[in-house]
């Protein structure tokens, strides 16, 4: 940019300028918006959201699935958490029913069989899991996706939890250690140095007589 | 208490901003003062845990204040030397930029689909296996223990997460920021990622801002938010949005200093590129490439050693003070993954190009951000080779994507097949350059051109 200084003077006299009249649309935005242009570029901006919307498939499921249907769901899930915290005064029993009730929603049955485990040790106990063949296996009243096989994953919903796996007999350490067993599908009761007479295909039980009351 | 926790990081972003400068627009001021302070935030983590104070919310509170009443001195200083800094910033003196129908209406989508993404960001705790498995595990351990370096995922005989792409490969910033999140109270560590997202926009809109009119920048904002497969993993805990954020600001930043040679941007290039190798390794591409134009500059006598210098060791400082903490506290992060040797082999090559294809021109994925990038290359290459029309954007944008190709071509693939890679991480990771070509597509010749018409049209009197 020049600087202003080096610019000639100018040599006529200054006239006085009139006073700018006001028009309507100056400094007023309503008057501004029914501007021709303004409307024509509106009108061109809206027709180039619906053409988007109905030329490229993503776009669309961007506003209808991911964010409306995704929105949405929120709100019937959270029906769903006001249902069942109706009968609830425990501010803290509350938030753990609500923080439940949105991981049942979006993990589904891997994280109500933990969930299950969760609330049926204490939080230092190291729990004995079947292996992958027993965890995937499919049945009318349970299948477990392959994730739960995976230890960090079954070990996040359960910390300070310790989980340990079958096939980590005589690897892990911990193996020898474990105080709890997740018994699925007829799975692990000979592990149990005593006699459960009630068996459940899906149940979480001490390992040692010891432990049991 | 997380509100608590939020507002801490950001007054540090601020504080951090000001000390660099005092020119910045409010916008600027607001949109990277959670990603700076997060990034900021857990740098002193990893230092509170090295020195064996441990990470908790009194250690990390004490700390943070430290060094926001240290870059505050700063600031002072900086605000001595600009007077006007208050009148600017008053509520007063905020004005609206010049209203059209257009902008109102991108800023009201902004708005509403942002307002939408955010909510159910937060909403839902994490439930994306990598995050479930990875990230937001590391964090909570971190909070629970109060340790990075000592964590139980790392040292204890149950969990192998030290190894070729195991939890320790990873770069630390998403593990210690949810990790701080839950310290400070969070349920969901999520509201890391929803806060990132949205500043992402703010940065976004306001670099455009710098280049472009505000009608152009807020429709332009807009395009580059509903790519879908980036939105849709805005709202999970992944970290290749995270990386999004710092790689493509960073180096969005070293371009605008390239053209308007003004510090206070290349000072806050380096440090979103520092905080980006703390993101992910493979950020030291993009710190690479903003070293390049630097360098550039330095041959055409633009900028000192001293400067170019000083830009080098903050843009890779994430890199090598991990790799420093990693050796020093004996954690193994898996470097047998990269060959270190350049190798030749035709069919690796043909699986990538076989791979990649598809990919970059998927509408599905990317939304019509590719496919449009490409075109106006195509439809500028007059005004490229004849005025140099973005070329240092084009050089940079080009140059990340062939980096990081040559990265992906490197790695020696024991933990996986080269194709799940491709097809899921590589598809990712190119969340990074979504926002640097739809800057690319903003501010090239002929959309510049027609901005500037479509603007003496929309404000003629």
């Amino acid at each position: 940019m020049k600087p202003t200084s080096a610019k000639k003077a100018p040599t006529v006299k200054p006239s006085q300028q009139p006073t700018p009249k006001k028009t309507p649309s100056s400094g007023s935005w309503l008057g501004f918006l029914f501007k021709p242009y303004n409307l024509l570029f509106g009108l061109i901006a809206i027709m180039f959201l619906v053409w988007c919307n109905k030329n490229v498939s993503s776009y669309n499921w961007v506003y209808n699935g991911l964010l409306k249907d995704g929105y949405k769901y929120c709100g019937d899930v959270q029906k769903e958490i006001n249902n069942r915290t109706r009968s609830v005064s425990d501010p803290v029993k509350k938030l753990q029913i609500a923080y439940d009730t949105k991981l049942e929603a979006k993990v589904g049955t891997e994280f109500m069989v933990l969930k299950m485990i969760r609330d049926n040790t204490p939080p230092n106990a190291i729990i004995l899991f079947p292996p992958p063949l027993v965890m995937t296996q499919t049945t009318s009243y349970l299948t477990l996706r392959y994730e739960i096989t995976m230890k960090p994953y079954a070990s996040y919903f359960l910390y300070p939890r310790t989980v340990v796996y079958e096939q980590e007999k005589g690897k892990n350490p911990f193996y020898e250690k474990a105080q709890y067993i997740f018994l699925l599908h007829g799975w692990g009761y000979d592990h149990l140095d005593y006699v459960h007479q009630q068996q459940s295909p899906v149940e979480i039980l001490p390992l040692h007589k010891t432990q049991t009351k | 208490m997380i509100i608590l926790g939020i507002a801490l990081s950001m007054l540090l972003g601020v504080s951090i901003m000001l000390a660099i400068s005092t020119k910045f627009t409010l916008l600027e001021y607001l949109s990277y003062s959670f990603p700076l302070g997060i990034g900021t935030q857990t740098f002193l983590m990893s230092i509170l845990d090295w020195s064996n104070i441990g990470i908790t919310r009194w250690g990390i509170t004490i700390f943070s204040l430290i060094v926001i009443a240290a870059c505050l001195l700063k600031a002072f200083q900086n605000l001595k030397k600009d007077p006007e800094f208050f009148n600017r910033c008053s509520l007063k003196h905020f004005k609206l930029p010049k209203p059209n129908i257009a902008w109102i209406l991108f800023i009201l989508l902004i708005l509403w689909f942002e307002g939408m993404n955010f909510y159910k960001t937060v909403y839902f705790p994490t439930f994306d296996t990598d995050g479930i498995r990875g990230f937001t595990f590391a964090g909570m351990a971190i909070a629970a223990e109060g340790t990075l370096k000592g964590l139980s995922l790392f040292t204890s005989p149950n969990y192998n997460f030290q190894g070729n792409a195991g939890l320790s490969s990873y770069a630390p910033f998403a593990q210690l920021a949810y990790g701080y999140a839950f310290l400070f109270g969070a349920t969901v560590s999520k509201v890391v990622n929803a806060l990132m997202f949205l500043s992402l926009l703010g940065i976004f809109y306001s670099l455009l801002k710098r280049v472009t009119t505000h009608t152009a920048a807020a429709f332009f904002t807009f395009m580059m938010m509903i790519t879908p497969e980036m939105l849709a993993f805005s709202a999970l805990s992944g970290i290749n949005v995270l990386h999004t954020v710092f790689a493509s600001s960073g180096l969005l930043l070293a371009v605008l200093w390239f053209y308007k040679k003004d510090p206070k941007l290349l000072i806050l290039s380096a440090i979103m590129l520092a905080i980006n190798c703390l993101t992910r390794n493979e950020g030291i591409v993009f710190s690479g490439m903003a070293s390049l134009l630097v360098a550039y500059r330095f041959f055409t006598k633009d900028i000192n050693w001293k400067k170019s210098l000083l830009f080098f060791v903050t843009a890779f400082f994430g890199f090598i003070y991990w790799n420093i903490f990693l050796k020093a506290n004996h954690i193994h992060s898996g470097s047998d993954l990269i060959i270190m040797k350049l190798f030749w082999d035709s069919d690796k090559i043909a699986t990538m190009y076989r791979e990649l294809k598809p990919l970059y021109l998927n509408t599905q994925y990317y939304g019509i951000g590719v496919v449009t990038f490409g075109l106006l290359l195509l439809l500028n290459i007059w005004n490229i080779i004849r005025k140099g029309d973005q070329v240092a954007l084009i050089v940079a944008t080009l140059g990340v994507m062939i980096l990081y190709t040559i990265v992906i071509y490197q790695i020696n693939y024991v933990f996986d097949s080269i194709e799940n890679v491709l097809r899921y991480s590589y598809k990712r990771f190119l969340f990074s350059f979504i926002p640097l070509m739809w800057f690319y597509i903003a501010s090239n010749g002929i959309t510049m051109w027609v901005t500037k018409k479509t603007d003496n049209l929309l404000y003629r009197k």
